[in-house]
């Protein structure tokens, strides 16, 4: 393949993944599944043809150790550190990490009893497997309403979590926890 | 392995880029213009942005080629990959339910992995890489939560979630929502308290340019207070309404469908909507923010331009007072440009208000959105209830509709907090307002900048909020297609008013005759008469609703997404969305309502019908009565007539205590139907903002479900009894097979039809319109004209050479041979226009059956022109001339002592064959029999077998005559033929010219008979057109059915028609020496199965031309040729 048909496919490559990003807002199915599918698809095709890309592993580390920088810059410019909640954030971090240690320490012993492995093995297998990505799930809620993706946002960054804003947020939706009716807490 | 440190910087790289003014302290923010920052670091979130979207782009593409499905296809990988991800959820749910305390939908679906996961993953050293699973179980892992994601996002659709974000605010803050300030008295609340005025250091005119600045700060918030106490009061009454409405009625449908809904609309939508646009909210809050600005401004400009400070003194005031004063300045006394100050202050705190303002008019339109709420949420109830279509598993009416008030509440609550953030910041706004003179020039730098700063990041967020439809605009939509909908439900009820008025009058009707039949006496007529009465039909009925409902639906309007706030008032419903709505309406009614309303119709439009056919009944009865009375005797008659008219008063009364079953359910049909009319009508409209998936989401696939489970049930049900069905009757069948059980009774009725002639030889050529010419060019008549003698150039020349020879002196004579229609007659026309033309010719037939000697001398000598004695040999010899005679075959007949005649023939012929060259003419059978009985091929010099033609013969023959027709030919290629055989024959034969199997097969089928061949010739002639004659493909009959079922007798019939050209009866009966009944029964049948014809000259019977192959396929089928 030459110079100029690697460009013409990798043009091709990102116009459609362009139109999976407008689609993906339509249709509500991840832009980022799309393009997995669209991996999939290519892979069929190209051991079809007989084309193969060599060194797929490496390519994929640079590809995501750049795209995984980006995104963390891109989302960190996009949040607003107000001082009234930089007090609060030890505290969803701390929950978030217990989730994540929970769930990769379940899934290390689900890991260690199916395949027979030493626990360190596992869990460092585990690991990988209980976090959030960023990168699917920031462009994946843009469909959400505003207030669920900063949610999101937030929480696949770990770093700040607004569970503050949204307890009480919805504890105010809630009948349950509203103590007062309407008009006695108005007047 | 390192980058993670690297992600750390960089977040709090681009946080910190991102949160400047944290940063920006002290002195910092005198060497960095934060507002250059922010245009820049614009830019940097743009580029980050779109590289991040290449790389994402790049690697999961990427990833996706990696994945080797091979890998993945294995159980034990699927398996530990829905395990792990089903932990994942399950610990999600954990999280959510008991730690974060939100919603757990669809929130428990976003667990996406992706990349991290996937560098994590490769970053684990390969000592503790799970062998031969690891990637195949990430993997998986990583497309269910990437499916699971997706169905998350689908399911949540709920699109109103876009509202402003709330200001978070303490419980106690709730209650401390502003009460109503007092004007005078600043100090009422606790959170305005201000700092005592300044000691008189400072200018008398900054104190009151103060006072009077805080008195329209207070002023401006009391009008937005006013507001929204003026919503709030609309709404409050709204809710107690709603309360009323959402009483419970859950049981069942509310009483009456449209009163009930006009009366809820009327209440929960008109009356509060009317109170909104009086209100004129947008209108009021912009006239105070601009009037508020415009007497600051006018304040400013009020103040003198400089005055002179005791500085110290000032900051030592402000020092009292609470505030830090900023700068270091030393002079004591100083002079400050007042005004300017002031103005540049006013200015800045102006443009803040600019976004204020923006955050009111947003707040207080997302508090008037909330108006729209409680009726869609009450409609949406009524309407559910009436279609019966409550969706199983909802919360109840009264929690849904207590949620409905918490929502509006929130909001409520939304907006008062707003307006005591507004109050806090008009608080510090004041003192730094009071400190001005003290304060040093920072503090105004400070001030601008943060303001350019937050109006941004402001802007952007309100973004999304304003391209909202206005509170008007929902309102309008709503009202009108609220009044739209009550509208279809009045024609709806003016059609079902309709049709019991109709009714109404039938039953007038029959009460009326019930009343006259009850008044009659016996003797006379009763007076019953048939009014007619005009019931319109279903179909004109449903017209007239369409039509209505064509007339209603402009009204409605889909939501527009207006952006623009104009007057009230003007519909700015683009043409297109209001076109879609109206179709939307008429087209979910079509699919929805018409059936159930045409039912009703139907039933309506039955029951008339049958009360009119009542009536008729009872006058027909009435009638009767009287007739019959008329007829007897007098006391009889009055019995009866009496009788009648009782028997006819009681069935039009038991017709009148019927009441009809479709009106009793006839308004509720149509309210439930006009009810599901609407759910769906809305649904179709929302589908627009939803987007079709969750359109299904929503409602295709609660429907698909419940049809899906009704046909599997139906078909479920269907499949079992015909199994159980077949099964049985094929256990009857083995029991009758092995004979255990007599097979039950009777054949089964079947018609058995007798094989007639196939229709290819039966066509009536009479019932086709050919053209004369065409008709003209193939009758079945012998020809005159030698142009159409073909092939018969051999025979010619035979006959001239006969002719040379007899001239010569020779004893010559000519036999003709062959079948009927093969040309015989043909031939001998051409020979006298031929050979024959210079010579004195005798022609004749023998039209009747001749035994005798005698007969057969009378008949040669009338025709030669002598008498029969021996002067008929002298005649004969007297001179050279041509005698020809045809129908040979009627010279005898089969019978002992019945060949004189033919005998007496041969002597005649052999006597004067010298001086009279004799051509006689005799059928091939004939021939056959003859020549065996008596020899008569040894009675001539010459035999001419016309024989039967050959194929080209035919084909030759045929288009000669087709030619000069001046059409063309078309042969349509024939149909694909069946049959192991002749499908080799084709493969084998390779493909042929149609015209060439047509004349292969025509010939086969006339058995090279010129008369037959043309008469199937013609019954395939196709169509006429434009010149070009179609001809339809010939298929070869088969003869074996009707071969099949002749019997021999018929056979030997046939034979010795064949061998007599024509047989009557009394002959057949001489043939077979049989009694004439019997000759009769046989030739009837034959006539009947349409193989024999009547001789239409003469009288006696004929094979017919069409049968003659058949008969000759049958004969030698029989060895009998």
């Amino acid at each position: 393949m030459g110079a100029y048909t690697i460009l013409i496919f990798l043009s091709g490559l990102v116009i459609l993944s362009y139109l999976f990003d407008v689609w993906a807002r339509r249709i509500r199915i991840p832009s980022v599944l799309l393009l997995l599918f669209l991996g999939i698809c290519l892979r069929v095709v190209s051991d079809r043809l007989g084309y193969s890309i060599q060194n797929t592993r490496v390519l994929l580390e640079i590809c995501g150790t750049l795209g995984l920088i980006l995104i963390v810059l891109e989302a960190s410019l996009e949040l607003r550190l107000v001082p009234e909640k930089l007090s609060l954030i030890g505290r969803s971090f701390s929950a978030a990490l217990l989730l994540l240690v929970a769930s990769s320490t379940v899934i290390a012993l689900l890991l260690q009893r199916a395949l027979s492995l030493p626990f360190t093995a596992a869990l460092v297998n585990a690991i990988p497997l209980a976090v959030i990505s960023s990168a699917v799930a920031i462009p994946g809620s843009m469909g959400l309403a505003p207030i669920k993706r900063e949610f999101i946002v937030y929480e696949s960054t770990r770093k700040q979590n607004s569970s503050w804003s949204w307890r009480h947020w919805f504890s105010s939706m809630r009948p349950g926890k509203c103590s007062t009716s309407p008009r006695s807490c108005w007047s | 392995m390192f980058h993670l440190p690297t992600l750390l910087l960089v977040l709090i790289f681009g946080l910190l880029m991102n949160n400047p003014q944290l940063v920006a302290r002290k002195r910092l923010a005198d060497f960095l213009s934060l507002q250059n920052l922010s245009r820049d670091i614009r830019f940097l979130h743009l580029i980050t942005a779109e590289s991040a979207f290449l790389m994402r782009t790049f690697f999961f593409t990427l990833f996706g080629y990696a994945i080797d499905l091979r890998a993945v296809a294995n159980g034990t990988v699927v398996l530990l990959g829905v395990f792990i991800t089903a932990i994942l959820l399950a610990a999600r749910y954990l999280y959510l339910r008991f730690m974060a305390r939100t919603p757990l939908f669809p929130e428990i679906f976003m667990t996406p992995k992706g990349l991290i996961t996937i560098l994590l993953f490769y970053s684990i050293p390969a000592q503790y890489l799970i062998p031969v699973y690891g990637s195949g179980i990430m993997f998986v892992v990583i497309l269910l939560a990437g499916l699971l994601m997706a169905v998350g996002l689908l399911l949540n659709t709920d699109c109103r979630e876009i509202r402003l974000e709330h200001p978070p605010f303490e419980e106690t803050e709730r209650l401390t929502i502003p009460a109503p300030v007092p004007a005078g008295n600043p100090s009422a609340h606790p959170e305005r308290e201000i700092p005592e005025r300044l000691p008189g250091e400072f200018p008398e005119n900054w104190n009151q340019f103060v006072d009077r600045f805080e008195a329209l700060e207070r002023h401006l918030l009391d009008e937005l207070e006013l507001c929204l106490r003026e919503v709030k009061a609309i709404l409050d009454q709204q809710m107690e309404v709603l309360t009323d409405h959402a009483s419970p009625r859950e049981g069942g449908a509310p009483a009456d469908y449209p009163s009930t809904r006009e009366a809820a609309a009327a209440n929960i939508l008109f009356r509060p909507a009317e109170q909104f646009f009086h209100l004129q909210l947008d209108r009021r809050l912009r006239m105070a923010f601009e009037l508020h600005r415009r007497s600051c401004l006018g304040l400013v400009s009020e103040l003198p331009a400089t005055v002179e400070t005791d500085q110290l003194a000032l900051r030592k005031a402000a020092a009292q007072s609470g505030i830090e004063p900023r700068g270091t300045r030393r002079t004591r006394k100083r002079m400050i440009r007042l005004r300017a100050m002031a103005s540049s202050t006013m200015r800045s705190i102006l443009r803040k208000d600019r976004k204020t303002e923006q955050d009111c008019l947003d707040t207080f339109d997302d508090l008037a959105r909330q108006f729209v709420e409680p009726w869609e949420y009450v409609r949406g109830n009524l309407d559910r209830l009436r279609g019966e279509r409550k969706v199983s598993g909802a919360p109840s009416f009264a929690q849904e509709a207590a949620r409905v008030r918490h929502r509006i509440q929130d909001h409520l609550l939304a907006a008062a907090s707003r307006l005591i953030r507004m109050q806090a910041r008009q608080a510090r706004r004041l003192r730094s307002v009071r400190n001005l003179p003290a304060a040093g020039p920072l503090r105004r730098r400070r001030l601008a900048a943060g303001v350019t700063w937050d109006i941004q990041a402001i802007e952007k967020e309100r973004a999304t909020v304003r391209r909202l439809p206005t509170p008007e605009d929902i309102l309008r939509s709503e009202i009108r297609t609220t009044r739209t909908e009550a509208g279809v439900l009045g024609v709806l009820r003016t059609l079902v008013d309709g049709l019991k008025f109709e009714d109404t009058a039938l039953r007038a009707e029959v009460s009326g005759i019930v009343r006259s039949l009850a008044s009659f006496s016996p003797p006379g007529k009763p007076d019953v008469a048939l009014k007619t009465i005009e019931t319109a039909p279903p179909s004109a009925r449903l017209e007239w609703l369409e039509q209505e409902l064509a007339n209603l639906a402009p009204g409605m309007t889909g939501l527009s997404r207006n952006r623009n706030r104009g007057k009230p008032g003007v519909d700015r419903t683009p043409t297109s969305q209001r076109k879609e709505a109206e179709q939307a309406l008429l087209a979910t009614f079509r699919r929805v309502c018409r059936p159930a309303i045409t039912s009703t119709l139907n039933d309506s439009s039955e029951w008339f019908r049958a009360t009119l056919l009542e009536i008729e009944r009872a006058v027909e009865v009435v009638a009767y009565g009287v007739a019959s009375g008329e007829d007897m005797n007098a006391e009889d008659g009055v019995s009866v007539t009496a009788e009648a008219v009782r028997n006819a008063t009681t069935l039009l009364e038991l017709r009148l205590a019927d009441t009809p079953p479709w009106l009793a359910t006839a308004e509720d049909h149509t309210d439930r139907a006009a009810a599901t009319l609407f759910l769906e009508h809305r649904l179709v409209l929302q589908l627009r903002n939803l987007g079709f998936l969750s359109y299904l989401a929503r409602q295709g696939v609660r429907v698909a479900l419940s049809t899906s489970t009704r046909l599997a049930k139906d078909w479920g049900k269907l499949v079992l009894r015909s199994s159980v069905s077949s099964f049985e009757k094929g256990f009857q069948r083995f029991l009758v097979a092995i004979g255990w059980r007599a097979a039950p009774g009777g054949e089964r009725l079947t018609v058995v039809v007798r094989p007639f002639l196939p229709k290819e030889f039966t066509e009536d050529l009479a019932a086709k319109s050919l053209p004369i010419l065409y008709m003209r060019l193939f009758r079945p008549e012998p020809i005159q004209d030698p142009r159409f003698q073909v092939g018969r150039d051999a025979e010619m020349e035979v006959v001239a050479d006969a002719r040379a020879l007899w001239e010569s002196g020779r004893p010559v004579s000519l036999l003709l041979v062959g079948q009927r229609g093969s040309g015989k007659t043909s031939l001998i026309n051409c020979l006298i226009k031929s050979v024959f033309s210079d010579i004195e010719i005798v022609r004749g037939e023998f039209r009747d059956r001749l035994t005798s000697e005698q007969s057969l001398r009378e008949i040669v000598a009338g025709l030669v022109g002598t008498t029969p004695g021996t002067e008929l040999e002298a005649h004969l010899l007297s001179a050279p001339r041509v005698v020809i005679i045809e129908e040979l075959e009627r010279a005898f007949l089969r019978q002992i002592g019945h060949f004189e005649a033919i005998r007496a023939l041969q002597q005649l012929l052999s006597a004067t064959c010298r001086r009279t060259l004799w051509v006689l003419a005799v059928n091939q059978s004939a021939f056959e029999l003859l020549d065996a009985s008596v020899a008569l091929g040894q009675s001539f010099s010459h035999r001419i077998n016309a024989g039967v033609a050959d194929q080209s013969l035919l084909r030759q023959a045929i288009l000669i005559r087709h030619h000069l027709s001046g059409f063309r030919l078309e042969i349509e290629p024939p149909d694909e033929q069946r049959g192991l055989f002749r499908r080799m024959h084709r493969r084998l034969m390779a493909e042929q010219d149609p015209e060439q199997i047509f004349f292969s097969n025509l010939w086969r089928a006339s058995g090279g008979n010129f008369r037959t061949a043309f008469d199937i010739w013609l019954g395939q002639t196709g169509s006429f057109s434009d010149g070009i004659l179609h001809m339809k493909p010939l298929r070869l009959p088969d003869l074996s059915p009707v071969i099949d079922v002749l019997s021999l007798e018929d056979i030997f019939s046939l034979q010795a028609v064949l061998q007599h050209g024509s047989l009557t009866v009394e002959e057949h009966a001489r043939v077979f020496l049989q009694n004439r009944t019997q000759s009769l029964s046989q030739i009837d049948e034959l006539l009947a199965r349409e193989i024999l014809e009547p001789e239409p000259t003469r009288p006696g019977y004929r094979v017919r031309p069409e049968a003659m192959r058949l008969v000759g396929e049958a004969l030698y089928r029989r060895n009998l040729r």
